[in-house]
């Protein structure tokens, strides 16, 4: 059930440049890992009931077996989640592109961890270069691997009744990759979001 | 009258950020477009002899403009103003015929020189 963004239009279009150009900073170096060119959607920006985000996981992963990994980030006193969803074949079919072997969980979780901070680290950098202030990051942790998304515990990353969730897919144009990057972040938060994206309009 | 310059760019503020970048001093008359099917139609209509366009856009993107304007023949000067900073996306706008690509967020200083660069305008 998507639910009233608590942003007016002059916050949403601010929120959705800034991830834009965070996200499209992100996608050179995830070309770079990837070897291929990525094609860069728009970011949609929701406002979802925490419990749908399950169902939104559903259709992100077609519902394959799909590994999930997360990270508690905070720019200012905004806190917010960075979330990657990526299927089990695009982390074969990357090992493959970069001639890494994954004969071990061990190996499996080290290479979604790769990508997760290749993504991530130039996201929220560029993403705290256009706040002014530095994205304070914590480990990520890797949530689950080989799981349906429908039987992902949504519990365990977030625990307020909405979330605003900013979605990028990013494919790969020549070998057969895609992820999702999530930055979800939690109602008890949405006043300190919009005042920060006010600060940033004004 | 001033030049024809057009901006287009779904985001408000992306499209405020470029016309603040302007020189103050240029003689412009600017055109806003909100998606790449309003810019096409500005350009057709002469009003993006300068076209400031970004690539991630509904509607229609900044490489469906790019291929209109050069198939056609259309009269405008694209310079490309995106945050898809991929190498091979500056290679592919470069080659569908835009003059330069600048590196979103935008400021006085990078307009500045690529308008230098091109003679369009000297600060």
């Amino acid at each position: 059930m998507s639910v009233s963004l608590p942003l007016n239009e002059e916050q949403r279009d601010c929120l959705q440049e800034l991830t834009n150009v965070a996200m499209g900073a992100a996608a050179e170096s995830l070309a770079e890992l990837t070897q291929s060119f990525v094609e860069l959607p728009i970011p949609v920006i929701r406002c979802v009931a925490s419990s749908d985000l399950v169902s939104s996981f559903d259709e992100i992963a077609d519902n394959l077996p799909a590994c999930v990994i997360s990270q508690n980030c905070s720019v200012g006193d905004v806190f917010f989640r960075g979330l990657m969803i990526v299927g089990d074949e695009s982390i074969n079919n990357l090992a493959n592109t970069t001639k890494r072997t994954l004969s071990s969980e061990g190996e499996h979780q080290q290479l979604l961890s790769e990508l997760f901070d290749t993504v991530t680290k130039t996201c929220f950098e560029q993403l705290g270069d256009m706040f002014e202030i530095d994205v304070e990051r914590q480990a990520a942790v890797v949530q689950a691997c080989h799981i349906l998304p429908e039987l992902f515990d949504m519990n365990l990353i977030v625990k307020t009744p909405t979330t605003i969730a900013v979605e990028i897919n990013y494919k790969t144009e020549s070998n057969d990759f895609d992820c999702h990057l999530l930055l979800l972040f939690p109602d008890n938060i949405f006043k300190k979001l919009a005042d920060q994206l006010d600060i940033l309009l004004h | 009258m001033g030049i024809p310059l057009l901006i287009c760019d779904d985001s408000n503020m992306a499209r405020k950020q470029v016309a603040r970048s302007l020189p103050t001093d240029w003689d412009v008359d600017i055109t806003f477009a909100t998606n790449g099917v309003e810019g096409l139609q500005a350009i057709k209509e002469g009003k993006g002899e300068i076209t400031f366009l970004d690539l991630t856009m509904p509607e229609m993107d900044g490489y469906g403009v790019l291929e209109h304007v050069f198939s056609e023949g259309l009269n405008a000067m694209v310079i490309v103003i995106s945050g898809d900073i991929q190498p091979e996306a500056h290679e592919r706008v470069k080659k569908m015929g835009a003059l330069e690509f600048i590196k979103k967020p935008i400021n006085k200083e990078k307009l500045a020189d690529v308008l230098n660069a091109y003679g369009l305008h000297q600060s």
